[in-house]
């Protein structure tokens, strides 16, 4: 079980992160064949950023909740 | 490949970094199970370890990258999920909100667990616990160093110099280690984790975007381009998250 465990934690850590950056990327895919290539480039890249900059909001949110 | 191929270059320095931090952690462990209960226990076990961990990378990390856009894509976003998680490891401790990595800290746990106070150093013969500790760390760290290798094989068909990269990784910490037989506390490995987040989620980003046709500007030179940007993005997150942490909660 530990090492299912250990392969588990190598993807799923922070459960926000987790199913936000497939979530995003699907999306990306789904809505690819109405943008311009460059278009696709740009939303995905900007999507992901947005969703860590989110994952790091909750970290410090849960962090200071500790303390 | 040219020797300045910069998806070859990122992919031997993500390996390494990688692979250094992992080997690091796991040279800990081996290190006081062998001053605890005996250095051949602690050898035979992480070298079990490495030997089965090479198997699987063996039958896993293909030559040439994965044809279609599809697994392109599947590989982009299993390799977004990992680099990602790392780097927001890598930020919050960098902005001091999660705790630092403390080899020492582990060293002094895992020799306290195992030999409770007591030296066993001189034992002869095989002690199961001691070759089971050493086996399982060596393989559960080296876990992570498969799927690196493995992934940038199969998305950027760069086995070989991701492979090498991890290889220079492990002859570095033997040999440290060989030579120190303490942690190797003086390895800055948060700093070494967070340039592994921004170069996986570098490359993750490429290939999930390869998947879905998107067109990055300057061909090869978008994976280089996309490092430095994904740096100053979690450089920017450290410091709004440095702020946040001097401020009213």
């Amino acid at each position: 079980m530990k090492w299912l465990a250990k392969l588990w934690r190598l993807f799923v850590d922070e459960p926000l992160l987790a199913a936000a950056v497939p979530a995003w990327c699907a999306l990306c895919a789904l809505a690819a064949p109405w943008l311009a290539a460059w278009v696709r480039a740009i939303l995905l890249f900007s999507g992901l950023a947005a969703v860590l900059a989110a994952s790091v909001m909750r970290g410090v949110r849960a962090a200071r909740a500790k303390m | 490949m040219s020797p300045l191929d910069p998806h070859a270059l990122s992919a031997a320095t993500a390996a390494f970094l990688a692979s250094l931090v992992e080997f690091v952690e796991a040279l800990t462990v081996v290190l006081a199970v062998g001053a605890v209960r005996g250095w051949r226990n602690a050898l035979a076990g992480a070298g079990a370890a490495l030997l089965v961990l090479a198997s699987v990378l063996a039958l896993l990390g293909p030559a040439a990258p994965l044809p279609g856009r599809k697994l392109r894509f599947v590989v982009g976003v299993l390799t977004l999920m990992f680099g990602l998680r790392w780097l927001r490891k890598a930020v919050l401790r960098a902005a001091g909100h999660l705790p630092p990595h403390d080899e020492a800290a582990t060293y002094r746990g895992v020799r306290t667990r195992l030999g409770g106070g007591l030296r066993h150093a001189g034992r002869v013969g095989w002690d199961g616990v001691a070759l089971t500790t050493a086996f399982q760390v060596v393989l559960m760290e080296g876990v992570e160093v498969v799927f690196i290798v493995a992934a940038i094989g199969a998305g950027g068909g760069q086995t070989v110099p991701a492979a090498a990269g991890a290889g220079a990784a492990l002859a570095t910490v033997l040999l440290l280690g060989a030579a120190l037989h303490r942690p190797l506390t003086a390895i800055p490995e948060n700093a070494l984790k967070f340039a592994v987040g921004v170069l996986m989620t570098a490359f993750g980003t490429f290939w999930a975007g390869e998947g879905i046709g998107a067109a990055w500007p300057g061909r090869e030179w978008a994976l280089p381009a996309l490092t430095v940007i994904w740096a100053l993005c979690a450089l920017a997150l450290v410091r709004w998250a440095r702020r946040t942490a001097i401020g009213p909660a």
